[in-house]
């Protein structure tokens, strides 16, 4: 998901009919530039070197979507395919979520995140949450700052964690403080990319994956 | 035999060791595929959640700007003519797509 912008002007996206390492690439009407889906960078034409913002969006169950977002709208076509459901990650190894730190691309191993679904870990002096709800297949990422602190969460129950700090409860959900000092705070959202492992390697060659802690022994 | 795997392993440290240290950017070489681009998908129709008949399991990109939101079945985003939706939501402009 990107803002089709690029210093004002607007640009109107489509599928050039190229492929480039087995992924899109997509060409604006505007300037015929030739940009790389992955990155988001454009690279052939008068726009050349430039990047679209990606913007934070969530690959979800529409249960979930809705249940979070009761007046989103949704997009209507006759549907292609079927098979998108939250049955398509079963094999959660062929998938990792992917995060820029610094123009630098790291990456969460999606079967690290089923086991571990709640993450705090640290990238170039930021510290970083990354959730994971099930159900919905939903990773999310977020800054652990919030008003000038840097928090520590644990898991409590029901998708919900607390923080080590003020004892506040969150939604691991939608980050967002609902019990507490800290009731109403918001923890800001990073962009991640649900990709598959191959292509993310492909396209950011010096990724590295985000280390998880090993599983605890059984006592 | 072994030298022909000793060729084949020291083509792949090259290749790989060039992959790695060469920037992406000047590696760019596309394939055609199509023989003209696919025609701009813009102004899409929207329903309200109430109006829209999705399965619950069914996986959707969701965005959310400004405090609007809007979700794209990944089942209407799939296939060349379909994979990038511009669109607008609260005033930015957008492009649908995964």
């Amino acid at each position: 998901m990107y803002v089709r912008q690029v210093e004002d002007q607007e640009l109107t996206l489509r599928v050039s009919g190229k492929l480039w390492m087995r992924s899109l690439v997509m060409s604006d009407l505007e300037t015929g530039s030739e940009w790389a889906h992955l990155l988001g960078r454009a690279m052939k034409g008068p726009l050349r070197g430039k990047e679209l913002k990606p913007l934070v969006s969530d690959m979800v169950t529409w249960a979930v979507w809705k249940e979070t977002h009761p007046e989103t709208t949704v997009m209507r076509m006759p549907a292609r395919r079927t098979d998108y459901t939250s049955l398509f990650y079963r094999d959660p190894t062929r998938f990792v979520f992917g995060l820029k730190v610094n123009g630098k691309a790291w990456a969460l191993p999606l079967a690290d995140l089923q086991t571990v679904p709640l993450l705090s870990f640290e990238i170039e002096d930021q510290p970083l949450l990354a959730t994971y709800d099930a159900p919905g297949v939903v990773p999310r990422l977020f800054s652990r700052k919030s008003k000038g602190q840097v928090l520590e969460f644990s898991q409590t129950q029901d998708r919900r964690m607390k923080d080590a700090q003020t004892g506040s409860i969150w939604s691991c959900r939608t980050g967002r403080a609902i019990q507490g000092p800290l009731t109403g705070s918001q923890l800001e959202q990073h962009v991640g990319i649900m990709s598959f492992r191959k292509a993310w390697q492909d396209f950011h060659p010096n990724s590295n994956d985000v280390v998880f802690p090993s599983p605890k022994p059984d006592p | 035999m072994v030298c022909f795997r000793l060729l084949l392993v020291s083509c792949w440290v090259l290749v790989h060791g060039n992959l790695q240290g060469q920037r992406i950017a000047d590696r760019y070489q596309p394939r055609q595929v199509l023989d003209t681009p696919m025609r701009a998908i813009t102004h899409p129709s929207v329903v309200s959640a109430a109006a829209a008949v999705v399965p619950d399991n069914e996986l959707v990109l969701g965005v959310e700007v400004n405090g609007m939101a809007r979700a794209y079945r990944i089942n209407e985003l799939t296939g060349p003519r379909r994979e990038i939706i511009n669109d607008t939501l609260s005033g930015l402009p957008i492009a649908a797509t995964w």
